[in-house]
């Protein structure tokens, strides 16, 4: 899956270049601009530099206002602070929903309208928010701090759910996980977030593309469902550590990762440029859950642990794998999944029921899957020219490499065997991507000589 | 779909003012309708969050006299408890039972169980008192020696803080 989904208006931009340097006809950049779903001559004025300054101009209005009411001024009545800014929030939205009406009733369609509506609608909920704290400073409220951060999300949620736009969505969508963390810390149970979730898939579905929209929507539906998890194991009411939450995790991911496949087999440009991106950040997340693990102390931390609810870890399991191998199936990498699953069950099987040396080994299975992880990236990089891949498996070769140098395995005897082990691995790798070169070549010639 | 999304827009505004009268309405409401009671506290230290700065305010009602009674343990965090109030000498409420259901009759405040430290405490929301920050540190100065939170209380047990004063 080729990163340049995602960068698309550069694009746009070189593809102009082209034409200018006479390589290509306008006709053929305005075709490739199509394949990717984006304007030709649209993406030669774009407004994205404009429109973030102008978000950010908005950002530090509210902020400046914010903290203008942490001076606490006595000298104006508490009656005139509190309805001035309940005013100033009103007004402020009320002129956003006119400039809304102006994109609408325009003659031709005004996307500036448009936008400059969603920044005014984008600081008039915090204005909103600030009106919330004041409220809070003035009648002296000390109860519960993140029911007031909730009220702020919940009243942003609307505006982003009409105009669909991915601005506020993340507007609400932050301020609904500063909450999240708020009560979880608190440790209270958190199902309040359900609506934002579901909001941002909404406006994910029915909204512009929004890549930022949608790792911060996929990343908040994995820390809820974990937060849940962690409340609903306690038996004390209460958030708490559970070890079952790393199989959980490690689960989910591998499901997003497979979600990512099946949504760049779609039609819909949008679709595909979500299933690169889930795929991208799925593999980095990879890499880094392995470099982690990569280390003893880890696997003898969770050989220790005490899997009190693994029959229930186990139900969660079979539902998620019910998704998991359908969509595996879907994308054609089910024995691949498989090969995951049972590598985990095999892991998770040692840890549980194994012995300190049987622990010990998964370390250094760890580390040769880290090696066979980055050859693989190498060898699939070279073979479908995707450059992203080649270059995330280089780095996960020189890292674990680097921190195996640091943090010998075994001592230098056993450091020494690890890195043969490597060395063979990647030699092999080598070998196996000329065998695969000459077949290619080999193919080529043959079909020229026909032709 | 905009003329339609407009108005919907409409209705979102006036949910946002809504939530903020309704704010407001609940927290002024114990200062409208209550009976004035006056508890000891202790205030604690000023904060300087983004709300701007307060004194902490610490009460004797907020820890709990017999854990075991009213067995914390097995109580959802948040559970709500109500802090009876027994008015002794100089007109200063003392601490009196805490119990799971809504006393009858008397005066009493509802509470939140904070199960968030490893010592169990009922919240009341009255723990945080606003000022500028030149009077905060004045305050926790002057009430250092004791201090009195003269407080109202509504007939269900919602409480505001009036103001904070020294202890007579």
């Amino acid at each position: 899956m080729r990163l340049i989904r995602l960068l698309k208006n550069d694009l746009a931009r070189e593809s102009s270049e082209w034409v200018q340097q006479g390589l290509i006809s306008q006709n053929q950049a305005e075709k490739i601009c199509d394949s990717y779903d984006v304007d030709f001559h649209q993406a030669q004025n774009s407004s994205l530099g404009y429109n973030v300054l102008i978000g950010l101009g908005c950002l530090f209005i509210g902020l400046s206002l914010i903290i203008l009411i942490g001076a606490n001024w006595e000298e104006i009545p508490r009656a005139i602070r509190m309805l001035g800014l309940i005013a100033l929030t009103l007004s402020t939205q009320c002129y956003g929903i006119y400039r809304w009406r102006q994109g609408h009733s325009s003659s031709s369609y005004s996307s500036s309208s448009y936008s400059s509506a969603t920044g005014i609608f984008f600081l008039g909920n915090l204005f909103y928010g600030a009106a919330i704290i004041l409220i809070a400073q003035i009648y002296h409220l000390g109860e519960h701090m993140p029911d007031g951060v909730y009220w702020w999300a919940l009243g942003c949620l609307p505006f982003a759910l009409l105009t669909r736009s991915p601005l506020l969505m993340e507007q609400g969508l932050s301020l609904a996980l500063v909450w999240l963390f708020l009560q979880a810390d608190e440790g209270y149970l958190t199902t309040a977030f359900l609506p934002f979730v579901t909001a941002s898939l909404w406006v994910l579905y029915r909204g512009k593309s929004s890549l930022s929209l949608l790792i911060a929507t996929t990343f908040s539906i994995g820390l809820w469902i974990e937060f849940l998890l962690a409340y609903l194991w306690s038996d004390k009411h209460r958030m708490e550590w559970h070890p079952e939450l790393f199989l959980v995790a490690v689960l989910l991911f591998l499901l997003i990762w497979l979600i990512g496949h099946w949504l760049a087999l779609q039609n819909s440009v949008k679709a595909k440029d979500y299933g690169a991106t889930l795929v991208a950040w799925s593999l980095r997340f990879t890499l880094v859950s392995l470099l982690v693990m990569s280390f003893s102390e880890l696997w003898h931390e969770l050989a220790k642990e005490h899997w009190a609810n693994l029959n229930s870890a186990f139900l969660l399991t079979a539902l998620l794998f019910i998704p998991t191998l359908w969509l595996a199936f879907k994308v054609k990498r089910l024995p691949f999944t498989l090969a995951i699953i049972a590598t985990l069950s095999l892991a998770l099987f040692t840890v549980i029921n194994g012995n300190e040396i049987q622990v010990a080994w998964l370390q250094v299975a760890d580390n040769i899957l880290l090696i066979a992880f980055g050859a693989g990236l190498i060898l699939r990089g070279i073979k479908h020219g995707y450059s992203h891949y080649f270059y995330l498996g280089i780095t996960s070769i020189l890292l674990t490499a680097f921190l195996r140098y640091i943090d010998l395995i075994g001592d230098y005897v056993g450091g020494s065997l690890l890195f043969l082990t490597f060395a063979g691995l990647l030699l092999g790798a080598a070998k196996y991507w000329k065998h695969h070169q000459l077949m290619h070549s080999t193919d080529r010639t043959s079909k020229g000589d026909k032709s | 779909m905009s003329r339609r999304t407009s108005k919907w827009l409409i209705v979102a505004v006036l949910f946002q003012g809504a939530v903020l009268g309704g704010m407001w309405v609940k927290s002024a409401l114990p200062l409208w309708t209550g009976t004035e009671v006056s508890i000891v506290t202790r205030p604690v230290d000023p904060r300087s969050l983004f709300r701007g700065n307060y004194v902490r305010l610490s009460y004797g009602i907020n820890d709990i006299e017999n854990q075991q009674a009213l067995n914390t343990h097995q109580l959802r965090q948040g559970e709500v408890v109500y802090q009876v109030l027994i008015k002794g000498d100089g007109g200063i409420y003392q601490k009196g039972p805490q119990v799971l259901n809504k006393p009858e009759e008397g005066i009493f405040i509802k509470g939140r169980l904070d199960k968030s430290r490893s010592k169990h405490q009922i919240k009341y929301g009255i723990d945080a008192f606003f000022a500028p920050k030149e009077k905060t540190l004045a305050l926790e100065k002057q009430l250092r020696s004791g201090a009195v939170a003269v407080l109202k209380v509504t007939d269900s047990g919602q409480a505001g803080i009036l103001r904070v004063e020294e202890k007579p």
